[in-house]
């Protein structure tokens, strides 16, 4: 299910940088939305944030076919799915993005020579690569990171039925083996796994908001 | 895409959420998040969650480590560490410290952080708890039909009559199956169970096989009998606690999971199903599956709730341990509410003086430590003579709390 950048991270694999208007003339509302959540990061030029997001994902292999298939509004009927499901690719994004705009702010703060106190920051700067660009496995490992954080945060706040929904079905379980080991009906397990998600997400998307305001 | 409703994505989100859309779904879903900033979060904030928990372990506990990277926590531990030391130091040097209570006095009490335990020790510097259906020491409960060895056959429901003689039906359901002296017995005319010939009340009891007066009944040989759902329910419960006795914990839970299943769909009361929920809480905590534990006791307590002619003896001890549970990962509003909060009365003393010696430990946890010595004293008074293991918790608990003035 997690991105597998690292198996198609060599050098050999990458696509050409790409001409910006290939990326921004077919994919003008995800950029719009990309650099509103930039804007919230922090960052000081959020479209610019949100073009270099793009711009990275579209040099990974996999995430330039995700990006096409479920982005692109003028997508081929019947097109094969990509590797990548929606859901590893928004995750990547996400990452990159995050990646992206705490660069900007690191070098406005080197450029500034302020010393400035990253390690406030929730993501903070231990968490990131050398400055220089990062390669797919070093935005997978940020990407790991991320989730590792978020279930830290966020799991425990989960009423204990989702918790334990969530552990069994995490541990490779179906439906109805949950439903045997829970003593419950496997469409309890069904609503259980979707009100958790649902939690979890609720607090990701409060961790989201916070992320700019710190 | 103009016609794109909140409920149209709300619905789709669900979908979503729980893995059942298509890629031309997901790809639709993903185009239409795009409308809206807020939908596009909403996506990607349930993508995260989604491949936070297929792509990182699931945590088995509340995340302790992750409270160590705060650094007033970690400087508050290494206090705690720091004093520990100061006071062992301290009971070498003494000649003269061997009661717990002077242990306990020992710590100065600005470092002593009260954490409910379950293990009782002589001296035991933590506030013990007692909860019957949560004491690993206590031996498996006693099962009414032995299973002792592994190939000892499942519990059947339906049989047949393999002998009638002298008035007498043989069938060839037995204990295993549930069956008791005064059982009753359906009788079938065959495999499809909707022609009665009438019933059947057991009167000799064996392990596989049971008899029974025929009376005036026209029973033949091969006629189909059925246990009730209720008795073949204990059957189930038997075998796991079978299971337990031989030490095969994962195999008893797998068999008291199973039972709770069945009964969900059977013609049980509601206290036969919490019967199997509370089975399953115990065997969970003995496998050190707390969250499991905590789960199945919920549902037995549910299941108590909703049964007007309740045991308040049943209902008290479940909510016990699930306070007892509630406490030991810090929990103490639930435990609060659970103790507090319109509890029944039990007619047992022990359960009474359990429910008093865990609100000693709520209050001691809370620093309340002059609430905690009365509810200690309480409990302590109504503690029958003939319980010492119990009586040894609370009077080392008592002891603790007076040296801690």
């Amino acid at each position: 299910m997690q991105p597998q950048a690292a198996s198609n991270s060599g050098p050999g694999e990458l696509e050409p940088a790409p001409v910006q208007h290939q990326i921004s003339g077919g994919y003008r509302h995800l950029l719009t939305a990309l650099a509103s959540r930039a804007h919230r990061f922090g960052s000081r030029d959020p479209e610019a944030a949100a073009q270099e997001a793009l711009t990275r994902s579209w040099e990974n292999t996999k995430s330039k076919a995700a990006l096409e298939f479920y982005f692109r509004n003028d997508v081929a009927p019947h097109a094969a799915p990509p590797a990548w499901s929606l859901d590893q690719l928004l995750a990547w994004l996400h990452v990159v993005l995050r990646y992206v705009v705490s660069e900007e702010r690191g070098r406005v703060a080197y450029r500034m020579e302020v010393s400035l106190d990253r390690h406030s920051e929730a993501w903070n700067e231990r968490s990131l690569p050398e400055p220089s660009d990062p390669g797919a496995n070093q935005l997978h490992q940020l990407l790991q990171r991320e989730l590792e954080s978020i279930l830290s945060e966020c799991f425990p706040k989960l009423d204990s039925e989702y918790q334990a929904v969530l552990r069994l079905r995490g541990a490779g379980m179906k439906y109805d083996e949950i439903a045997v080991r829970l003593g419950q009906k496997e469409n309890t397990v069904a609503t259980w796994l979707s009100r958790a998600i649902r939690d979890l997400a609720g607090c990701i998307k409060r961790r989201m908001q916070r992320i700019g305001k710190k | 895409m103009s016609e794109i409703t909140q409920s149209w994505f709300d619905e789709k989100l669900a979908r979503f959420a729980r893995g059942e859309v298509s890629p031309d779904e997901a790809h639709e879903l993903a185009q239409a998040s795009l409308e809206s900033h807020a939908w596009f979060e909403d996506l990607t904030a349930t993508a995260l969650a989604k491949t936070a928990v297929s792509s990182v372990p699931v945590p088995t506990a509340p995340l302790r480590h992750a409270r160590w990277r705060s650094p007033f926590l970690l400087a508050t531990a290494a206090a705690i560490v720091i004093g520990i030391f100061v006071v062992n130091y301290a009971m070498r040097v003494s000649s003269k410290q061997r009661d717990s209570a002077r242990i306990a006095s020992l710590q100065p009490p600005s470092m002593y952080r009260p954490s409910p335990t379950l293990a009782f020790a002589p001296g035991s510097a933590q506030p013990v708890l007692l909860a019957e259906g949560l004491q690993l020491a206590t031996p498996a409960r006693t099962t009414q039909v032995f299973r002792g060895n592994q190939s000892s056959r499942s519990p059947r429901q339906t049989g047949a009559i393999i002998l009638v003689e002298d008035g007498q039906a043989t069938i060839n359901l037995g204990s295993v199956d549930g069956l008791a002296k005064g059982s009753e017995v359906e009788v079938y005319r065959d495999n499809t169970l909707k022609h009665p010939a009438g019933t059947l009340l057991v009167g000799t009891l064996f392990r596989e096989q049971a008899r029974a007066d025929v009376g005036p009944k026209d029973l033949k040989v091969k006629y189909v009998v059925q246990v009730t759902d209720g008795d073949h329910l204990q059957a189930l419960i038997q075998q796991a606690t079978a299971s337990e006795a031989r030490g095969d914990l994962t195999e008893a839970r797998r068999a008291a999971a199973s039972a709770i299943k069945w009964a969900n769909n059977a013609t049980v009361t509601t206290s036969q199903k919490a019967s199997a929920a509370e089975l399953l809480a115990r065997l969970d905590f003995t496998a050190k599956d707390l969250a499991g534990a905590e789960m199945h006791y919920r549902a037995a307590l549910d299941f108590l709730s909703a049964d007007q002619h309740v045991s308040q003896n049943d209902l008290a001890e479940v909510q016990n341990d699930l306070a007892a549970l509630a406490m030991l990962r810090g929990d103490y509003n639930s435990a609060d509410k659970l103790l507090r909060g319109n509890p029944p009365i039990p007619a047992k003393p022990n359960l009474r003086a359990e429910r008093l010696n865990n609100l000693g430990v709520l209050a001691e946890t809370r620093g309340d430590r002059t609430q905690a010595e009365s509810f200690y004293t309480q409990a302590l008074a109504i503690l029958p003579q003939d319980l010492p293991n119990e009586r040894r918790v609370a009077e080392a608990n008592l002891a603790r709390v007076k040296g801690l003035h």
